[in-house]
């Protein structure tokens, strides 16, 4: 007989067991040598070998699977083995019971009524009871998995169950709608058809199924569906199609392998991705590319393509021109950019040094860039992958100046991808985020293109070389206009992004136990909710900021292209200008914040945030940077202050600057918490502040008049800032007047009033000084701060189920069923974990140990 | 000369203080200064090592390859043991130090924690490399809360050692650095169990690789936790056991013991806070000096950078902008009031520790207030400044050829690392607390920093308003504390608990109370500094600190106006006083940032050299240096036929 040391043990989900250790029943049997080492074999050896080769045999699927499918952790045969397992061994009892009674019955008798084998019987009967809570437990837990899995399925195909049946609510939304009530009575004549309205209406509540290791219900007051609606308007279907399509596909999904890999091997990855991209999605639809590209850690290959390039021909360019490049560039047989900043030149467009002379003999533009600051930089798609660009170069003809025009140089050769002759192209380099962007470099040596590249729709070279002023110069922004309402548009998108994983995680995460031993979910902390609730609430007053904009813009470019009427350009730009600049910052801060907010896992590649704080940070300074813009503003609002003086028409956005003076000597009057939760009032203190500074900025100016120059920047500045809050609450306030949904409305008033709110707490320098607001009412709208912070908590997730992003868009691992697990699983898949790699550098720590050290 | 290299000599002519007496004051000591100098050169002349400009273009995989090379020339040149060597390396380097956590938490935790014996065991083979330890307590589930960790370490009387084990994966160990593939020991941080019973959280000293091959020995799971926002070469690792098996002299026994299968408790366990002080003060004394990397770069470039054109048709520079002085002066300043408060807290860490090790605690809870209070206050604002640094070199910020995008990155892990900012805050503001009862009852017990509280009538009479800026950062502070005092109370009144009220009903005040105490520190620290300094740069001094008192008020005025302490013509006065100074600071910045000596391969930026330049240094890199040039037939392959075939 073989004799076998050492026993095997077996590790499964009830932690490590070595089988039978308690069972020494067969010790003590009364057999012969021969027999009971047969005993032994079959019954003690052969089972356990048999059980543990079993054993063996479905860990080792099951590892196998779960490599496979990384993503479906639960699945059945896991749950199988966790059955089987115990089953097995309780057959392998129920023999040894059997070959026990047939062996003697006597012996069986004596076994159980002697006293020296009362212990061993015990014992065995125990082992048997084991077996048996073991097969139960497993059951019980294959059912409870069943459930939950059917629950995750759920989650996974809807993301979320919204249980429509109306059920008679609990108090909370009543209340919530009667403290509106002081606001409909201001803004609504109608108050008493209001309140009856409010008394017939049943109210409906939403369940949503928590994503938390709970499974709590969590009750939203109102349908995020229709939220969503709200928010995307038009696109919201185009949205959600959008997210399916890449999640679903296999070269488009995200993954996290992607993460860290060097630049060119992503960059290689990112074209395959563009390229399904291209063949999946209709890229000329304007809304494409801004959604697309937040479904991605990092950015995807040739969208200034559709953005930039082809608006800009298509508005500077004749109707020739247009037939020309247009078609081609659909096609993608030649890819474009847009190359106006240089080395030394950024913001200021009048003072860029590339040149373009014309020659009259051959009807040609000679185009130079005649220093190392010249150098066209930054632009987006240029270094490896455009063939022709956009270049922006000041014309001279005859030696004559005529400012910067637009021209279209081809850079590469269109078959052979190589730079043409005197042109010097390649990559930037490695910047914050955008690895997959390849922001390149131009330097132009006497590069001869023809006349019919420069676009002529306004100023025209003709042949002889006489040039022909553009009516209107203004028309030169279009397409950055249209860049500056794609960036405000994704400062809401990637806030919301980061918002929903922020606070669905918060929701998840629990830490420090409670009174009664229960760890609390962080977002129960006030300190938690006072970083994420803010920025929810800034998030959707951008959302709708932008929604206005893009309105206002449709109408200019209605009012341009069918009237020649350009009235609406001037407070467009102000206005692109002032919330492109406010917008960034708000976000780009914001997304810091949630990062933090999720403590050490926040800085995880994988916990999605990162990349999206990553792709979002060069907003700050690209199309036009910051500060810049907010002088811009700045101006057009000390224009309109003129305006408004001698009584001219003014746009609506700046009516406040009539009568400013009489404006000026208001002070807000409430005393009572509950009164901030009312807009209204919060409008009106914000319009103030707003007059307030522009006033300021207008008396500074008249102070310091004729010494014109860098030092008076900061006053322009802050009247600027001051506007913006202004506008973005009021459009937000415009924007849920309307709105039907009585509970829908009743939580975006509590936003609003909350993002009025801690734009006052977060700079209250204004309205202390323009005597609008004292002490004591500051504290109170600390306190209703405060109190928004309670009514809002219950809808927290319901308000970020509205931006309806999908898991592959999120790439987050905090946002699965299972965060921890999934933050295991990525790191696990992390390339550094390679085995091969790993070798690698265990060699190179052996060798730095035996090195010789100081 | 170059055009850029003659105006930032320009603006260095009209700096009127003498910059190497700045120099002493932040380095402290010569050999501090010496070995920082001495790094800073040896990595600038070793071509191996030196920043290199293609560094970021590369894979993790092979930054961390290159991080290796690094250790290795480092271990040559100097003791990595002692922090004043290696810790200044962590700003002048491109990726982290490999062995700082081994040598910065681990170590210090051996000697404060461990038995003497113990230590001797251990703590020489780190200096031969024999030994890496990572510092393993974070776990997956849990952070902050470290009473609540859930690895368990269960004792076994029969065989006298422990069991180490991962319960679930809540309590996989998640985040050490240096766990990834580094180390082969690690200080585990794990819940006792004595015979069934739960003797909290203690540390010990486990094995975790092989020592010849280096592969993890059998019962351990290890690897590394995947790429980050920063922080690429540093291997944060995940580690669970099963049922693993270590000696009974793993467990750190100076303050408790297992004896003959008896448990017992020695001495204080406050002092267990010790390593993780450490820690906290190295993030205090180095990273601000990070921050003025960021500076440097950016008041270089602001200088060089030109724009607009003005009236006499010259373009400005734009730190002639208001706007752009506003972005950097105020950062400045604080930068400069960061370093102090980080080598005045390197004094009390180190005085309270020869206190403990005399077991004296009575420094102990004073450190640890103020360490909290700064770490977390100063990691956010090194985080803030960079990011503001980056902003105002606008579009080229964004480059990691400027350089500042790497600071970021690097400094952004210390908000959430070694405490977590927002916990750490609570606990300084839970102490606040207990000084003002002190204040009512024991006043000699109140220490010198938290003095405040004890002239609390006298700040609130607000007589002394016109004597010193400083004056309303403590009146802010009292104002703040005795409002908070008063509404725990008025909520206990209600019924409700103390721990309710503290994390449901008070936390952002608590969070305020506590950054303010950390601005007003800060200032006490300034003006220490002010009174000692050489007469040459006590005016200087006296402006930045005028400066940070000033943008500090600004930015929190709202207590001051709530309580109706300030009125609106003081305000506006002090927004005056702020432009004021900036006209004053404006020509001296450059040399307050050049007072760090900084060379240029430790600023690894092409945007704010020493000789200017910024257009040909970036441009020489980009096309010279940049890899990612040179590899474009992917492109070729994608972009150049198939998207056009098939579209």
């Amino acid at each position: 007989m073989f004799n076998i040391v050492y026993r095997p043990f077996y590790v499964d989900g009830y932690g490590v067991t070595y089988p039978m250790e308690s069972t020494n029943c067969f010790y003590n049997m009364r057999l012969e040598r021969r027999s009971y080492d047969l005993y032994i074999t079959l019954c003690y050896y052969l089972p356990i070998w048999v059980a543990f080769l079993y054993n063996l045999i479905i860990i080792t699927l099951v590892v196998r699977r779960i490599l496979k499918h990384i993503t479906d952790f639960t699945n059945k045969t896991q749950v199988f083995a966790l059955f089987l397992y115990p089953t097995i061994l309780f057959i392998c009892w129920v023999i040894v019971i059997l070959l026990q009674l047939s062996c003697s019955l006597a012996q069986f008798n004596n076994l159980i009524h002697n006293l020296f084998y009362g212990n061993t019987y015990r014992s065995f009967s125990a082992t048997y009871l084991v077996c048996w809570m073991l097969c139960v437990i497993a059951l019980l837990r294959y059912l409870r998995r069943q459930g939950s899995m059917a629950a995750n399925q759920n989650i996974r195909k809807i993301y979320l169950k919204v249980t429509l049946g109306p059920k008679l609510a609990n108090n909370q939304p009543k209340q919530l709608i009667h403290k509106n009530c002081e606001y409909y009575l201001i803004n609504n004549n109608k108050l008493l058809s209001v309140i009856s309205f409010f008394k017939e209406q049943k109210y409906k509540q939403y369940n949503i199924i928590e994503m938390s290791s709970s499974q709590d219900l969590v009750k939203c007051s109102f349908n995020p569906d229709d939220m969503g609606q709200l928010l995307y308007k038009e696109n919201y279907h185009k949205w959600i199609k959008v997210q399916e399509l890449i999640a679903k596909d296999p070269i488009l999904q995200n993954n996290v392998a992607d993460y860290g890999q060097s630049r060119d091997k992503l960059f290689e990855i990112y074209c395959k991705k563009a390229y399904k991209l291209h063949k999946l999605l209709n890229y000329s639809d304007e809304m494409i590319p801004g959604m697309v590209n937040s479904q991605f850690p990092e950015t995807v290959v040739t969208v200034l393509h559709q953005t930039m390039f082809i608006p800009t021909i298509k508005y500077l360019g004749t109707e020739k021109q247009i037939e020309k490049w247009v078609p081609p560039s659909q096609n993608y047989e030649i890819v474009g950019c847009y190359a106006q900043t240089e080395l030394g030149h950024g913001s200021d467009v009048q003072s860029l040094e590339t040149t373009a002379v014309y020659d009259k003999n051959t009807e040609e533009f000679i185009l130079n860039s005649p220093t190392i600051s010249s150098t066209k930089w930054w632009i987006g798609d240029l270094g490896l992958t455009a063939t022709h660009a956009v270049t922006h170069a000041q014309l001279f003809i005859n030696g004559k100046h005529y400012g910067v025009q637009t021209f279209i140089v081809q850079v590469r050769d269109t078959h052979t991808h190589l730079p043409l002759k005197g042109i010097e192209v390649g990559d930037v380099g490695p910047k914050y985020g955008y690895n997959t962007k390849d922001n390149g470099y131009l330097r132009m040596n006497n590069v001869r293109i023809p006349r019919e590249q420069m676009l002529m729709r306004y100023s025209k070279v003709s042949k002889a070389g006489e040039f022909i002023k553009a009516q209107n110069e203004k028309i030169g922004y279009a397409t950055m206009m249209q860049v500056r309402t794609s960036i405000i548009h994704n400062t809401y998108v990637s806030l919301a992004q980061g918002l929903a994983i922020g606070v669905k995680y918060s929701h998840f995460r629990r830490q420090f136990k409670d009174k009664n031993g229960i760890e609390r979910p962080i977002i129960d902390y006030q300190t938690q909710q006072d970083k994420l609730i803010p920025l929810i609430a800034d998030c959707y007053a951008q959302g709708f900021g932008c929604l206005r904009i893009r309105e206002i813009l449709t109408e200019n470019l209605k009012r341009i292209t069918e009237k020649n009427d350009f009235s609406l350009m001037g407070d467009l730009h102000a206005l692109l200008c002032c919330c492109k600049a406010v917008y960034t910052w708000n976000t780009h801060f914001g997304l810091d914040k949630i990062r933090q907010s999720l403590g050490g896992h926040g800085f995880l590649q994988s916990s999605g945030v990162v990349s999206i704080q990553t792709e979002f940070a060069p907003s700050c300074t690209y199309e036009g940077e910051n500060t810049v813009l907010l002088l811009q503003t700045g101006r057009y609002l000390l224009k309109a202050c003129n305006k408004a003086q001698k009584h001219q028409p003014i746009n609506e956005n700046v009516e406040y600057l009539y009568n400013i003076q009489q404006t000026l000597s208001q002070k807000a009057t409430f005393t009572r918490a509950e009164q901030l939760l009312c807009p209204e009032i919060i409008r009106k203190l914000m319009r103030l502040h707003a007059a307030f500074y522009v006033n300021k900025m207008m008396l500074k100016m008249m102070e310091k008049a004729g010494e014109h120059g860098p030092k008076e920047a900061w006053n322009k500045h802050v009247a600027s800032i001051a506007h913006t809050y202004y506008w973005t609450f009021k459009t937000f306030l415009d924007t849920l007047i309307k709105v039907q949904d009585e509970n829908i409305r009743s939580v975006l008033s509590n936003l609003c009033c909350l993002y009025g709110l801690q734009r006052i707490i977060d700079w209250p320098i204004g309205y202390f000084e323009g005597g609008f607001l004292n002490g004591e009412q500051l504290e109170i709208i600390l306190n209703a701060k405060e109190h928004i912070f309670t009514l809002l908590k219950p809808d927290l997730l319901g308000l970020v189920e509205s931006f309806k992003f999908n898991d592959n868009a999120l790439r987050s691992d905090l946002v699965d069923a299972k965060p921890y697990e999934k933050l295991l699983q990525s790191a696990k898949l992390s390339s550094v974990n390679n085995e091969e790699y790993q070798n690698k550098l265990r060699s190179l720590t052996r060798q730095l140990r035996e090195m010789p050290k100081l | 000369m170059h055009p850029t290299t003659q105006l930032l000599e320009n603006a260095r002519e009209r700096v009127t203080f003498p910059t190497e007496e700045l120099t002493k004051l932040i380095y402290v000591n010569d050999e501090i200064y010496e070995t920082f100098m001495k790094a800073q050169k040896i990595i600038a002349n070793e071509p191996t090592i030196r920043n290199h400009p293609d560094y970021h273009n590369w894979s993790r995989k092979q930054q961390i390859i290159k991080s290796y090379e690094k250790l290795r020339i480092m271990h040559q040149h100097f003791n990595l043991a002692n922090a004043v060597h290696w810790a200044p390396l962590l700003s002048i380097f491109q990726g982290t130090t490999p062995t700082a956590v081994s040598f910065a938490m681990t170590v210090p935790a051996l000697r404060f924690l461990g038995t003497d014996e113990q230590f001797n065991l251990w703590g020489p083979k780190f200096l031969t490399m024999e030994i890496v330890a990572a510092y393993a307590q974070t776990e997956i589930g849990h952070g902050s809360d470290v009473q609540n960790l859930e690895t368990t370490a269960t004792y076994d009387p029969q065989s006298n050692d422990f069991v180490l084990h991962t319960p679930s994966v809540s309590a996989v160990k998640f985040w050490p650095g240096e766990l990834g593939f580094l180390s082969n020991y690690a200080l585990v941080y794990a819940k006792l169990i004595f015979n069934g019973k739960n003797k909290g959280v203690h540390p010990f000293m486990v094995q975790i690789r092989d020592n010849s091959t280096h592969k993890p020995l059998r019962g351990v799971t290890v690897g590394d936790i995947g790429p980050k926002l920063g922080y690429s070469t540093k291997d944060n690792g995940y580690l669970a056991f099963d049922n693993y098996r270590i000696p009974l002299n793993s467990m750190l026994a100076r303050y408790v013991r297992i004896e003959n299968g008896q448990f017992s408790r020695h001495g204080n366990e406050k002092i267990s806070y010790a390593s993780m002080m450490v820690s906290r003060q190295l993030i205090i004394f180095i990273y601000p000096r990070m921050a003025a990397q960021a500076l440097t770069v950016a008041i270089r470039y602001s200088i060089t950078r030109q724009q607009f054109t003005n009236d006499k048709r010259e373009e400005n520079s734009v730190i002639e902008y208001q706007t752009q002085q506003d972005k950097l002066l105020p950062r400045l300043a604080t930068c400069y009031g960061m370093i102090f408060a980080g080598i005045r807290i390197m004094q009390l860490v180190d005085d309270n520790f020869h206190r403990v090790q005399k077991k004296d605690f009575s420094t102990l809870q004073q450190s640890h207030a103020i360490l909290s209070a700064i770490k977390a206050f100063s990691s956010q604002w090194v985080v803030d400044t960079t990011e503001w640094c980056r902003l105002s070199c606008g579009g080229h910020g964004y480059a990691h050829y400027s350089g500042i995008p790497a600071v970021y990155f690097d400094t952004a892990p210390n908000v959430t690392l070694e405490g977590e900012n927002q916990v750490m805050y609570l606990q300084v503001a839970r102490y606040l607390l207990k000084v003002l009862q002190y204040a009512e009852k024991t006043p000699e017990k109140v220490p010198f920093y938290f003095s405040f509280v004890l002239h609390v009538k006298e700040t609130l009479a607000n007589k002394d308003q016109n004597t010193s800026l400083g004056h309303w950062l403590k009146l802010t502070l009292t104002i703040q504390l005795i409002q908070v005092g008063k509404r725990i109370k008025d909520l206990m009144n209600t019924g409700k608990t103390f721990q309710q009220i503290w994390n449901e009903h008070v936390g952002i005040h608590l969070m305020s109370l506590a950054q303010r105490y950390a601005e007003y520190f800060i200032y006490l620290v300034f003006q220490e500094y002010i009174a000692n300094a050489n007469p040459s740069v006590k005016e200087i001094l006296q402006q930045l600190c005028d400066l940070y008192c000033v943008q500090t008020i600004l930015d929190n005025p709202n207590t001051l106006i709530e309580s109706g302490q300030i009125t609106q013509e003081q305000l506006k006065a002090f927004n005056e006083l702020k432009i004021e100074l900036f006209a004053k600071i404006k020509p001296q910045a450059i040399g307050l940032v050049e007072a760090f000596n900084f060379n240029d391969n430790a600023l690894r930026t092409c945007i704010g050299c020493h000789d200017g330049k910024p257009y040909e240094y970036i441009y020489d890199w980009a096309t010279k240096e940049n890899s990612v040039n040179k590899v474009p037939q992917a492109v070729i392959d994608l972009m150049g036929t198939k998207i056009k075939a098939k579209l």
